[in-house]
């Protein structure tokens, strides 16, 4: 239900007079940062800059390289000015969109750089010069998700064989994915405690804790997968230890979201879980008629989990209410 | 007032330290003595950058003669340092309306008689700059 079809029933039934309600819908519309024109921005911060990479990607012949140079950082020290006059003007969302474009503008002028000079520097030394530079604006973007970005260029240039060779011995070892699973759920614990004391400065340990619990549940889902699938033909007892470990990790999952009342958190855990159990019934039963029959009898677990979370946990109830 | 100045400052310093490598690049490339090696391979793609062929020095076929000690001095040229090693690919860089006409040409094997060379700056202790792309003799541009 929308706010205004909200507080009109409200209204109908006394619990606020109709002036508090055109009081609520001021404030809220004052306030409400909509994620469309965040997203709106930053769709236009990327085109942009995406753009300006791709001028410089063509390597037109036309222009002598030193004027090629001193457009690139004439754009640059513009958009510098940019970032500094939306912090003067307290203008956030072109201040976002600046720090954005910045920041491409950075792997644009390293890219023609390196152009001309002919440099024979690969991916891995691009990245870390590029988010090396790139500290100042990601530093002072409150955007979760381009902080996300800039982790994962930073991650990416430590050397992609290496980190191939670590997922795949990972992978092999029994304990491996899930022994990972904790270490980034740790990782993402440090960032969330980290978060609170310097959320007020950036966003970075917020974005390093999303995008450890996203390596967290790929490595649950990637060891379930592994070893928790009747399928596979590993040992019975490594297959139940597995499912053990993942149904644990998503009940506790679970358990912490009801706790903290995240709704979001509560219901991304919920439907892992279903698509989870989903995965390991087609991967148990053989023939179509003992595969329904098991499909069926999944579907009625959930069914039977959720109501008894709906009806047991007040916090549940509490969460829907005021998160829905 | 010195916030302002310290905030100004974070945002003008990755500009800075680009213009100050372009400036150390472009000094070492006026300085260095012209170099002239025969190069084999081709592969170009298509990356931030831009197109690029990416090239092996045939060192067999190369000069030595022409570096200041006469010792051809292989270590310095292609030489990107990653944090595991080094890793050894060249690049020279075309524009994007040429790409496909050099690619066509690098790819060739007919083309037996023509002779790829690619000019470079070098100076003693420094990584070596591309300068130019021979064919026949002749810069690219006017093949």
């Amino acid at each position: 239900m929308s706010l205004s079809a909200k507080l009109q029933v409200w209204v109908e039934n006394q619990l606020i007079t109709p002036a508090q309600s055109k009081e609520i819908l001021a404030f809220e519309m004052k306030n409400n940062k909509s994620f469309f024109w965040k997203a709106a921005f930053s769709i236009a911060a990327l085109f942009i800059g995406l753009g300006i990479c791709l001028i410089v990607a063509s390597n037109w012949d036309l222009l002598p390289e030193w004027l090629k140079l001193a457009v690139d950082f004439a754009i640059f020290a513009a958009l510098i000015y940019g970032v500094y006059w939306s912090f003067e003007h307290s203008k956030d969302r072109l201040k976002e969109l600046f720090l954005l474009l910045c920041f491409l503008m950075i792997g644009a002028s390293i890219g023609l750089i390196g152009q001309i000079f002919n440099l024979d520097g690969g991916w891995s030394s691009f990245a870390f010069a590029w988010c090396l530079l790139g500290i100042p604006y990601v530093f002072f973007s409150r955007a979760v998700w381009f902080n996300i970005v800039w982790l994962w260029i930073l991650c990416s240039s430590a050397h992609f064989e290496l980190l191939d060779m670590v997922f795949e011995w990972i992978s092999h070892q029994f304990l491996g994915l899930f022994a990972a699973a904790l270490f980034f759920n740790t990782l993402a614990y440090g960032a969330y405690k980290a978060d609170k004391f310097i959320n007020r400065y950036t966003v970075i340990a917020l974005a390093a804790g999303k995008l450890s619990m996203f390596f967290a549940y790929i490595s649950v889902i990637g060891g379930g997968f592994e070893w928790g699938m009747f399928s596979r033909g590993v040992p019975p007892y490594i297959t139940l230890a597995a499912n053990i470990f993942v149904f644990t990790y998503f009940g506790c999952r679970m358990l912490l979201a009801v706790k903290g009342q995240n709704l979001i958190s509560f219901k991304r855990n919920a439907l892992l879980v279903e698509l989870y159990i989903f995965a390991l019934f087609a991967s148990a039963f053989g023939d179509l008629f003992a595969t329904g029959i098991g499909f069926i009898l999944g579907g009625v677990l959930i069914l039977f989990m959720i109501y008894v979370l709906r009806k047991t946990s007040a916090y549940i109830k509490k969460m829907e209410i005021f998160n829905e | 007032m010195n916030n302002k100045i310290y905030l100004l400052f974070l945002f003008v310093a990755p500009l800075l330290c680009l213009m100050a490598w372009t400036g150390s690049l472009y000094m070492q490339r006026s300085k260095g003595v012209d170099i002239k090696v025969a190069v084999t391979g081709y592969d170009p793609r298509d990356l931030l950058s831009g197109h690029y062929i990416s090239y092996t020095i045939d060192w067999d076929k190369t000069d030595c003669a022409q570096f200041p000690d006469g010792v051809c001095r292989a270590d310095e040229f292609c030489k990107e340092r990653t944090f595991w090693g080094i890793n050894r690919q060249c690049r020279f860089y075309v524009p994007e309306q040429y790409a496909r006409s050099l690619d066509t040409l690098f790819r060739n094997r007919n083309n037996e008689d023509m002779v790829f060379e690619v000019i470079y700056s070098y100076s003693k202790g420094h990584k070596a700059i591309a300068k130019q792309l021979l064919i026949n003799g002749k810069d690219w541009h006017d093949f």
